[in-house]
């Protein structure tokens, strides 16, 4: 638990944001810049990153928007049915649920709307400093508001510790997703009148409903340690975030969580699986049917928990991946003759949800989420709730070697961690292959990739495993445990891509004594722009993605423990301020409109785009602390755009 | 792991698709390598009747066959790990080859030296002197093998140039490496490949290399290529090269890559290519089963320059011979008793098959697969005790280790009545066997006339009948009846006597010293049945490496007679010669009055039986404890099952009518079935990892009288089961 031990304090981080040299650089120069920054109340800048670099994320102001509109219609809604029922009938089992359910989606939408309005606030400062500029003028935020609402929602940010980035960008959008989500199955439920007129039928992409989360916060062992707990508490959050890459024991709290469920299961589980599903697997194990509640929802988790425990007896094959591949029956066989065709003809269980599928063009996986295939779900949305920023799919792709079928399975993710720490194992590989007699590299065209590129880092990504030896696939096809390899394509890319470098990841023997865990500063070379053609699936290549560089939150300090994190935003220039939200992206505007800004709480400073390289990239040997990209924000840049 | 396979006697078809063929011109015949495990040989003198003989001695595919010595020997590689070595013409297996860790997959064939070199999913490649191999006798069974290190990804692919001094590897690793065999050194590695070689020639110089990966989807987009998949077939590597692309089969000139004729298309994907007779005919062997040979003396003669002119039809339409293969199955489905198989196969017929004697039950024809297996749905819960694995085609039924008995599950000095009772239990073969403890003895031997084998609903003992049936031929296993009471009974098992008497001096020295009884009927197998004698059983490692395969009806060959004594597992011993049952499952669960929805009951006992208790034999406890019948003969007692065996059986037998007129029980408000069991109503009807609760009351409707006896039999009741 990262948090638990840090202890950095206000002073050194002046200390070292005095040492990066550039912010003082910046601060003499007058005017001061006409982009409003946080204070920093405490430790907070954690939160003052992520805010700002998600304040600049294309619509994303739009979108919350959106979200707060129809949720807070919504909760009305919702809180005066619940207090009818209460008057009607007090056995309802459900109204208990219910209360939970709305008091959870009302602090979420106290936290959004507090981000809203401080957004808002930041703008019309910006607004007013533009057309009365003074240097007197105080040009940063309190967050407190977007603090103590944060805090309602997940309890982890209590206290003025040190947080990872990461984890509450992850809390942010789950938090978003969940609101989303949640109003949407409602609406499906024919409750499209109690809504505004506005709800246009939009098919949603996320067939899961947070009916599921509602049934996965049921129980849980009483051994779970905290950082489980909370891992139930907001389930999106672990969902949503997908870890791939070497299993290198990264040590963010969520990952150990994982670990020690595979360790429990004892089948040789893999870091490199998605975490959330053996959340979920955790849970529902642990789940016990609770009586005395409604009687449909009892059945539908006694199904679930008799499944999976059927599950873990009938399968052979060791990883989760499998189990549930078992559970669902949603296996895809897909000849390599006809890598296109008939995909999408799945039967019965995923029902509505399916025409979004049939909707798009082409590859498009089948294999949504079905575990919890009870209620078919079409989801109405208001238009601007349906649209979701961070959200993209991936399908795992299981190919087996002997006949070369392969199945797949769908999966959904905010954000991409990759690693940037080569393992030990590789290296000597390399070794070995240099050692080698010098005729081979005369023939040889290696096409390996350099490592500590961001290609590098989204190649050991998406490349999953190979299912060898003792833990052979079973082939559906062949009827025979086969060789098989299984890799991430992107299925669907979302407008701003999230990529999480995993530096806080610590191999056994670097623990540091105070048992913080080591950062590493491996150099991961950030490009401006990324083109992903090349770990997609057809139906996405085609779409020729690319993606452009719009901020990075940086690190800067030498453990988890101690550091301070800095976001440099490509902002649109002066005027453009006021249109920053949905027209800046739209309005063709030539590419120096644009500037790099650097955004150190409540210290702002421009930068050119070399200064903003050699920062990024540590050109400059000069640097003595590390500042080095944790979080990379990308975002879609359409084609006719990028020619 | 024990696994035995339910098949034919004599397996004249490939079962699924074929994997490798060999083709022999100086006998004209031709060997095909299935993934059903068998080798067969075809004369192709005689098309009418083309079958030869099996191969028989692999227990995976087959993957890959080299003909060496002229004809006169046959190497073939399989997924069960071996490399074996055959005697070609007469059909027998003269050795297997045991150095490869995982499926053998490739093997590579240098002429002139008479070496041959095998790689696998271990990523080892080995080099063989057949010539050696062929020389090796039971006493010098030794085998030097040089082997080649630096591999680091599974092998799907070797070829070896005819002198034996080049030999290439193709693997997962996608790049090719080169091998000097006689030095056993690197020479080199060739890079640039996408994904797996799955198929790799070399020309007679070693001067040119032909390579076969698949396509992949995701590389399209930098590498476009003409997609071939599987294998290549050489004919001189610098005219004609025929390959495949998926379906179809090509024709190539490796000078002029581009232009390619369309020989044929196939009905599904191809495993392999080889040329017959006169290099005119082109066998092609697919995931089906079916052989096919096409003529393709006219393509072959094709100028270069016609290559521009065809048109986009295949060259031929028809093949010109086919060697019929048969169906495999695809699916299947074990039915509730854990006894019945049902299988699918590939001609969507439906089989009902019995897995305890290997049989086959009935077939069923074209029907739907899924009704079929609705229809025969029981309200039974019998725990797993095998997996059926269809790799090779057929049912190979594994017995899983799990249902194992533990071995000091009955070791106790006690032993007498209980051997006896596991006869017992033996005998009524799913009778309820938890509910008999030494004082039911007789009333069971009453109801063993009764219950036929088949009707019986609880087959729990199966798995161990099974085993008995399995060795009923090997002398180790065969039992002593010490009493001899009970007669091979009725149930259409033919009552083949083969009690025979024998001399105690070479039986199974860990049988007990109080069995060793003289002039005792020896017992072979199980009493009902035996297995069919063709019936293959194989004795593996856990992780599926085979170390033991006889047929059933040769355990008591000399031979096999050794081998079984060192191969079996400890635990199959116990089982078929030492006699022992597993421990029962205990369950607990609560017996409780039942009350209207709403109102909460107070008390729980919680009790605990045998998980086989019938729900009739607890209608009985709840009649004699609740409903006012005389307790003072069982107060003391702890267990039902031992209140229950201390009436005299005849008497018990009809309290248990009584019981079940006059009580029924519930759960989760559903009325239980007097001859179901606590495991099947918990597993059908509870549904929970939860203790099991059971409600009971009185079946005549007159709730206050039940009330009162309830409350009457309260105090009795808890002086019983308190401790």
């Amino acid at each position: 638990m990262k948090s638990d031990v840090c202890h950095t304090t206000t002073t050194e981080d002046g200390k070292q944001r005095s040492k990066t040299g550039l912010t003082q650089d910046g601060e003499p120069k007058l005017p001061l810049q006409p982009y409003v920054g946080f204070y920093n109340i405490g430790n907070t800048c954690y939160l003052n990153s992520v805010l700002q670099a998600l304040r600049y994320c294309p619509d994303f102001v739009t979108v919350l928007a959106n979200v707060l509109e129809v949720g807070e219609k919504w909760l009305n809604e919702k809180s005066r049915e619940v207090v009818q029922i209460d008057g009607k009938d007090p056995a309802n089992g459900n109204q208990e649920a219910d209360k939970e359910e709305i008091d959870n989606i009302s602090r979420i939408l106290q936290l959004l709307k507090e981000m809203h309005k401080v957004f808002e606030f930041m703008r019309d400062k910006e607004d007013n400093f533009i057309q009365m500029p003074s240097p007197d003028t105080d040009m940063a935020v309190n967050p407190e508001l977007v603090l103590e609402a944060l805090r309602t929602v997940n309890p982890m940010f209590e206290g003025y510790l040190q947080h990872d980035a990461q984890e509450l960008l992850c809390s942010l959008l789950s938090s978003l997703e969940e609101v989303r989500e949640r109003i949407s199955k409602d609406m499906s439920c024919g409750k499209k009148d109690a809504m505004n007129n506005n709800i246009c039928e939009v098919v949603c992409r996320t067939p899961t409903t947070s009916k599921t989360e509602g049934s996965l916060k049921g129980g849980c062992s009483p051994s779970m340690n905290k950082s489980q707990k909370r891992g139930v508490e907001s389930p999106s959050a672990a969902r949503k975030h997908l870890s791939y890459g070497p299993p290198s024991g990264d040590l963010t709290v969520r990952n150990s969580t994982v670990a020690g469920v595979s360790n429990e299961k004892g089948d040789g589980q893999r870091s490199k699986e998605f975490r959330r599903k053996s959340m979920r697997n955790k849970q529902l194990e642990c789940e016990h049917p609770k009586r005395g509640e409604n009687t449909h929802d009892m059945k539908l988790e006694k199904k679930k928990s008799l499944g999976i425990k059927r599950l873990y007896k009938l399968t052979n094959q060791p990883t989760i991946f499998s189990k549930l591949n078992i559970l669902k029956k949603k296996k895809q066989h897909i000849p390599p003759s006809s890598p296109l065709g008939d995909i999408n003809k799945e039967g019965d269980c995923i029902g509505d949800v399916k025409s979004s599928d049939e909707m798009e063009p082409g590859l498009q996986s089948p294999s949504r989420d079905t575990t919890m295939s009870g209620a078919p779900v079409v989801i109405l949305q208001h238009q601007g709730i349906s649209q979701s920023l961070f959200q993209g799919s991936l399908v795992l792709r299981t190919k087996c070697m002997e006949c070369e079928n392969y199945t797949e399975r769908c999966e959904e993710f905010q954000d991409i961690s990759v690693p940037v720490h080569r393992l030990k194992k590789e290296e000597e590989d390399l070794e070995l292959n240099q050692i080698e007699p010098p005729t081979e590299s005369n023939d040889s065209c290696d096409v390996t990739l350099s490592q500590g590129s961001l290609d590098w880092a989204l190649s050991e990504f998406t490349l999953g495993e190979r299912l060898t030896d003792t833990n052979k696939y079973f082939c559906d096809s062949c009827l025979h445990l086969t060789e098989a390899e299984r890799f991430l394509l992107f299925d669907d890319l979302p407008d701003v891509m999230v990529v999480h470098l995993k530096r806080f990841s610590a191999l056994s023997h670097t623990f540091s004594p105070g048992g913080s865990i080591p950062k590493l500063n491996d150099v991961m070379v950030t490009p401006l722009s990324i083109r992903m053609e090349r770990w997609c699936t057809k139906a996405c290549q085609q779409r020729m993605d690319t993606y452009q560089l719009m901020s990075v939150v940086s690190h800067t300090g030498s453990s988890s423990s101690s550091g301070h994190y800095l976001s440099y935003v490509r902002v649109p220039k002066l005027k453009a301020v006021c249109t920053q939200d949905s027209k800046s992206r739209e309005s063709p505007q030539p590419v120096d409109q644009y500037e790099w800004v650097l955004f150190d709480d409540d210290q702002v400073s421009a930068l050119s785009e070399q200064e903003f390289e050699s920062c990024i990239n540590q050109l400059s040997e000069s640097q003595e602390l590390f500042d080095t990209p944790y979080l990379l924000f990308y975002s879609r840049v359409t084609t006719e755009k990028n020619d | 792991m024990v696994s035995y396979v339910l098949r034919n006697e004599v397996e004249r078809e490939h079962r699924s698709g074929v994997n490798c063929m060999q083709y022999d011109p100086l006998m004209n015949r031709l060997y095909s390598g299935g993934r059903d495990s068998i080798v067969r040989i075809w004369n192709l003198n005689s098309m009418n009747d083309p079958y030869v003989l099996s191969m028989e001695h692999h227990t995976d595919w087959v993957n890959d066959t080299v003909l060496c010595c002229g004809g006169r020997t046959l190497i073939s590689a399989s997924s069960d790990t071996t490399v074996k070595v055959w005697n070609a013409h007469k059909g027998f297996c003269m050795s297997t080859l045991r150095t490869h860790k995982d499926y053998v997959k490739a093997l590579a064939y240098a002429k002139d030296k008479e070496h041959v070199a095998s790689g696998g999913l271990d990523r080892q490649i080995f080099l063989w002197d057949v010539n050696t191999l062929t020389a090796l006798t039971a006493t010098n069974n030794t085998v030097t093998t040089s082997s080649f290190n630096g591999q680091k990804d599974s092998i799907y692919s070797l070829a070896m140039n005819p002198s034996g001094t080049v030999l290439i590897s193709g693997s997962t690793e996608k790049v090719l490496r080169v091998w000097d065999p006689r030095t056993c050194a690197k020479i080199m590695k060739l890079k640039g490949h996408t994904d797996n070689v799955k198929s790799v020639i070399v020309n007679k110089d070693a001067t040119q290399v032909m390579v076969v990966e698949p396509t992949e989807v995701h590389s399209e987009l930098q590498r476009p290529r003409v997609g071939c998949l599987g294998p290549l077939c050489q004919r001189f590597i610098h005219s004609v090269l025929f390959r495949r692309e998926d379906c179809r089969i090509f024709q190539t000139d490796p000078r002029f890559p581009e232009s390619s004729i369309l020989v044929c298309n196939t009905d599904s994907p191809v495993l392999r290519m080889e040329l017959g007779a006169d290099q005119e005919e082109l066998w092609v062997a697919t995931v089906k089963s079916d052989l096919k040979c096409w003529d393709i003396k006219e393509s072959i003669h094709r100028k270069s320059g016609d290559y521009e002119t065809i048109s986009s039809g295949p060259l031929l339409s028809r093949p010109k011979e086919t060697i019929k293969g048969g169906s495999s199955i695809r699916q299947l489905s074990i039915l509730n008793d854990k006894r019945h198989i049902l299988t699918l196969d590939s001609d969507q017929n439906v089989a009902l098959w019995d897995a305890v004697t290997a049989t086959q039950v009935k077939d069923l024809g074209k029907v739907d697969f899924q009704d079929e297996v609705k229809k025969r749905f029981k309200m039974v819960y019998v725990p797993n005790w095998f997996t059926v694995d269809l790799k090779i085609g057929t049912r190979q039924i594994v017995f899983l280790p799990g249902c194992r008995p533990r071995r000091s599950a009955l070791e106790s000095q006690t032993n007498q009545k209980q051997r006896t009772r596991s006869k017992l239990i033996q005998a009524g073969l799913g009778l309820q066997a938890a509910s008999l403890e030494p004082g039911t003895l007789l009333s069971f031997c009453g109801q063993l006339n009764k219950n036929s084998f088949h009707q019986n609903n609880l087959p729990n003992e199966l798995w161990r009948v099974g085993f008995e049936s399995l060795l009923e031929h090997w002398p180790n296993a065969h039992s002593y009846d010490p009493d001899s009471v009970i007669p091979r009974t009725e149930n259409g098992i033919d009552t083949k006597t083969d009690d025979i008497k024998v001399s105690f001096g070479s039986s199974n020295p860990s049988t007990p010293p109080e069995h060793r009884r003289h002039d005792t009927l020896i017992v072979k197998g199980n009493r009902y049945f035996s297995m069919p004698g063709h019936t293959p059983v194989i004795f593996g490692e856990a992780g599926g490496r085979t170390l033991f395969r006889f047929l059933c009806r040769d355990a008591g060959g000399e031979s096999e007679r050794l081998l079984l004594k060192d191969s079996v597992p400890a635990w199959v011993l116990d089982v078929a010669v030492d006699n022992q049952v597993p421990k029962f499952n205990k369950i607990t669960f609560f017996l409780q009055p039942y009350v209207q929805p709403g109102n909460k009951s107070v008390k729980k006992d919680k009790l605990s039986a045998n998980d086989m208790l019938q729900i009739k034999k607890v209608q009985e406890h709840v009649y004699k404890n609740f409903m006012g019948q005389s307790d003072s003969s069982i107060s003391g007692s702890s267990t039902l099952s031992r209140r229950s065996s201390e009436p005299s059986e005849k008497g018990e037998e009809d309290q248990t009518e009584i019981a079940m007129e006059k009580v029924e029980l519930l759960c989760q408000d559903q009325v239980l079935e007097p001859n179901s069991d606590l495991r099947t109503v918990k597993h059908f009807i509870w549904k929970s990892a939860a203790d099991l609760e059971l409600h009971y009351r009185s079946k005549v409707q007159n709730g206050t009288s039940v009330n009162d006896s309830d409350e009457k039999s309260n105090s009795s009741w808890r002086t019983a089961f308190s401790r």
